[in-house]
């Protein structure tokens, strides 16, 4: 039994997901991602579509031990050992927690360079879910 | 084909960071089936044809200033995870938001990938100043008790087909076509190939009746194999090149399936000069040739770091057990490599 | 709160013990904390007199969805009574402690029952870590990988990174609390470490060890709250709720402008302080919410006890240590007292009603003459906050 968003919610979020879309507030600008239903500037409710370049730098980070990642992961953590997550500072402002994929967890520092990548995330109700991890940037 | 040039503006290379050396093999199993592997980069737990396309696709149209400079996005690959669900669109979904666009997705053999370049150029040519984006991209997998299982690996390749024809003028294609049996199959279902292992040349047939094919077009200056050691030592034979002209990178990266082919012809793009005549050959119920003639642009735009030699030269090598793991091999609750 | 509000006593207290019971059946454990509460009523209660019923639970037993509150109503001998489901996560009972402590305020209710109730142990193993991670933004947090200690690990972190916290100051937290929770007869875990025996403990989520984190626990907890006049009709030394604050905040971190302060719980701080006319200083006993233990260390700040640089000091100091000026956690805390998620926020108040009437069980725990009490209840990573404080008779 795992955690729980319905296909038709997991498809409306993949612009957000695979090709991290913001929402650009009509009335503030300010920019919002993961996007919400109101701006939580200034309340209003009109976006227009942002693409953010994928590119930020490591703001946090945790490694989660083996047998404690969530169920969807469980099969990924028993194989590849140690999952590490962090929150990404994108360039251009927002935060989002993700994966960091393709790096040794000693080789994390607060500050460095990261970009995103599609990414295998989980499988459920047979359906793939894929999904935005980031590397360190210095990778070709 | 009409009269207007159709060509490549760029093209890009991807493999996967992990590496499996031959040498794992010998110890796991006394010996490495794959005769001639050095090594093979292989797909991290979290990696598949899908997510390869999307990183070959974006390499590919990193200079582009628009996200989708395309109309048809054409995808070939043998592993991709659905029998039915198209993941050429979600490819698509990863790079732009458009819907107009077409997809075109093509499996059944390690064609595919040259396949899916040779759709995209016809697409192009029958739709003057469109563009398409031809992507091949695959992991296949087998049993790991299986011989041949030992050379299989990862990888993707990216075109951008149009009339820009700054690092490539497609020129001709021949294919020929003849059923073979017994070595490389899969039936729908399953999730990792068969292969009888018959010692049936289907090798040889199939570059002799290419090499009639193609008799009008003339020597090219480098070949581009996708296939083993030994079928890039004959193709190289039956048209008259030598190893530093032939881009055969199996050795290096594995049986990367349908991305096999077009891996190697980024191999010879990365090493060719403007104006020299390169083909490339894909083999599978027969063989089908591209003939591609490399354009001035080639070097502008393309950072080193990106060929294909760098590309196999780099990542990180690991061990027998991990690439069990990580392949999903030891998976039982998520039914293997699918 | 600007409008006329009645005082409020508490004049019951139950929980049964916390800890791993997989054969007790959900009805059982409420019915337990239940009599618990109503016998602890001096000349006891009878459960028909209760006006409103408030009960919380995350996973409600991992199968009972809809009327919960019913379900576990019967239990209690409360057949009848306006009872409902109250659900804040971690924070469940905290919240369901105010919503009773509100209704007997404005006179909707005479008599308000607040409890909680979790039972996890039974579940297999696949649906506890399910019903253990959802408390987050479940799209944008959990399945993108994150378990629960995963997200406080990364608020310590960015504690560590912002004001030079040591993984040593933070773990001392879960040190100081096992200790406590030695002598607390109803807590889960009664055995101490020491801090080298701690941070050689297995990894959890980097910086956290196991010995930074609370356990999966089953337990339940009520508590029976009255106006002020019916109180002192049961007791002369009721203890008085004086203040009750609350507050929510972006659920996922990744909205969040600090990641080294919970907004939830300084404006439910302020708004109990402000109520009851007291300052941080007053405080002479908190049991706030270390389901990991930079959670305590958050408290520290987020209730006024320190500066947020400060806060890592505050255990090796001792200032919070059950012989300090300002003991925290006296019960052992999440921790050490043990985590039933819905029960905790009405078993901090259990533990706080012992405390200021001078009863706890165990001579040696009991702090000397507290006036005010403090409980800080926090659902999830700071989504939503209940703190109360309650003041012993005089």
């Amino acid at each position: 039994m795992s955690a729980y968003i319905s296909l038709p919610m997991f498809g409306a979020g993949t612009g957000q997901r695979l090709r991290l879309e913001a929402g650009r507030c009509r009335s503030c600008a300010a920019l919002v991602y993961p996007q919400r239903p109101q701006c939580p500037g200034c309340g209003d409710d009109a976006f227009d579509t942002a693409p953010l370049s994928g590119t930020g730098t490591l703001y946090t980070y945790t490694v989660i031990a083996g047998g404690g990642a969530p169920a969807e992961f469980d099969d990924q953590q028993t194989m590849t050992g140690p999952l590490t997550v962090g929150v990404v500072a994108l360039t251009e402002g927002p935060h989002v927690i993700a994966q960091i994929a393709d790096a040794d967890p000693e080789t994390l520092e607060i500050g460095m360079p990261l970009r995103a990548v599609v990414r295998r995330l989980f499988d459920q109700e047979g359906v793939v879910r894929y999904g935005t991890k980031f590397v360190p940037a210095a990778d070709a | 084909m009409t009269a207007a040039p159709v060509g490549l503006s760029a093209y890009a290379a991807r493999l996967p960071r992990l590496r499996l050396p031959a040498a794992a093999y010998r110890d796991a199993w006394g010996t490495c089936a794959a005769r001639g592997l050095e090594r093979k980069a292989v797909c991290a737990y979290d990696e598949d044809a899908v997510t390869l396309a999307v990183a070959a696709a974006r390499a590919a149209l990193t200079h582009s200033a628009a996200p989708a400079p395309f109309d048809a996005l054409i995808l070939g690959a043998t592993s991709l995870p659905y029998d039915e669900k198209p993941s050429a669109a979600t490819v698509l979904s990863a790079l732009t938001a458009r819907r107009d666009v077409r997809v075109v997705e093509i499996g059944g053999s390690p064609q595919a990938g040259l396949q899916a370049l040779l759709v995209a150029w016809e697409y192009c040519a029958a739709h003057p100043g469109r563009s398409a984006l031809a992507v091949a991209a695959d992991a296949p997998a087998a049993p790991a008790d299986v011989p041949h299982e030992h050379a299989l690996g990862a990888g993707a390749a990216a075109f951008l087909v149009g009339p820009d024809t700054a690092a490539a003028t497609l020129c001709h294609c021949a294919a020929v076509t003849l059923e073979t049996f017994g070595a490389r199959l899969r039936r729908r279902g399953e999730a990792t190939l068969r292969d009888l292992e018959l010692r049936t040349d289907t090798v040889a047939p199939a570059l002799a009746d290419l090499r009639a094919a193609v008799a009008d077009w003339g020597p090219p200056d480098r070949l581009a194999v996708g296939g083993d050691a030994a079928a890039a030592r004959r193709a190289g034979g039956v048209f008259g090149l030598s190893a530093p002209a032939l881009s055969a990178p199996w050795a290096r990266i594995g049986d990367c399936g349908a991305a096999l082919a077009p891996l190697a012809l980024c191999d010879a793009l990365d090493r060719a000069a403007p104006g020299e005549r390169v083909m490339a050959v894909a083999f599978g119920a027969g063989a089908l040739a591209l003939d591609l003639t490399a354009g001035p642009g080639l070097a502008s735009g393309r950072a080193d770091t990106d060929s294909v030699a760098v590309l196999a030269d780099g990542g990180e090598e690991i061990g027998y057990v991990a690439y069990l793991r990580h392949r999903r091999m030891l998976s039982s609750r998520l039914g293997g490599t699918a | 709160m600007g409008f006329c509000m009645r005082r409020v006593a508490v004049i019951g207290v139950g929980q049964t013990s916390y800890g791993l019971s997989p054969e007790r059946t959900l009805k059982s454990l409420f019915a337990e904390a239940a009599r618990a509460a109503f016998a602890d009523v001096p000349g006891g209660l009878d459960p028909g007199a209760v006006d409103e019923a408030y009960i919380g639970s995350l996973s409600t037993g991992g199968s009972q969805l809809g009327n919960f509150a019913p379900l576990m109503l019967e239990s209690a001998g409360m057949t009848g009574v306006s009872g409902r489901h109250v659900e804040s996560a971690c924070a469940s009972s905290g919240f369901a402690f105010r919503d009773a402590y509100l209704a007997v305020a404005s006179g909707a209710a005479r008599i308000a029952a607040a409890g909680g109730i979790e039972k996890m142990s039974d579940l297999p193993r696949e649906r506890t870590r399910s019903w253990l991670g959802v408390s987050g933004d479940v799209e944008w947090e959990r399945l993108a990988g994150t378990n629960f200690p995963g997200i406080y690990a990364m608020m310590a972190r960015r504690h560590m990174h912002e004001h030079g916290t040591t993984k040593a100051q933070i773990t001392a937290v879960g040190v100081k609390n096992r200790a406590n929770a030695v002598a607390n007869p109803t807590a889960q875990v009664r055995k101490a470490i020491t801090l080298d025996q701690a941070l050689a403990m297995p990894m959890l989520a980097d910086p956290f060890c196991l010995a930074d984190a609370c356990g999966i626990t089953d337990g339940a907890s009520m508590v029976l709250l009255c106006d002020w006049e019916t109180a002192r009709a049961f007791t002369d030394t009721p203890v008085e709720v004086v203040g009750s604050g609350a507050g929510t905040d972006f659920v996922a971190i990744h909205d969040r402008p600090s990641l080294t302060r919970l907004p939830a719980a300084r404006k439910a701080a302020c708004q109990a302080y402000a109520q009851a006319g007291l300052g941080p200083a007053d405080i002479d006993l908190a049991e706030v919410h270390d389901c990991f233990t930079i959670g305590e260390i958050l408290a520290y700040a987020d209730l006024g006890f320190c500066d947020e640089a400060e806060a890592g000091r505050l255990v090796a100091d001792g200032v919070t240590a059950r012989d300090g000026p300002r003991p925290v956690n006296v019960s052992g805390g999440l921790i050490g007292k043990g985590h039933p998620i819905g029960a905790t926020g009405t078993g901090q108040i259990y533990e706080l009603v012992h405390q200021l009437r001078g009863t706890a069980r165990e001579p040696s725990r009991q702090i000397a003459a507290p006036r005010y009490g403090l409980a800080h209840n926090v659902g999830g990573s700071g989504g939503s906050v209940a703190v109360h404080i309650l003041k012993a008779a005089d």
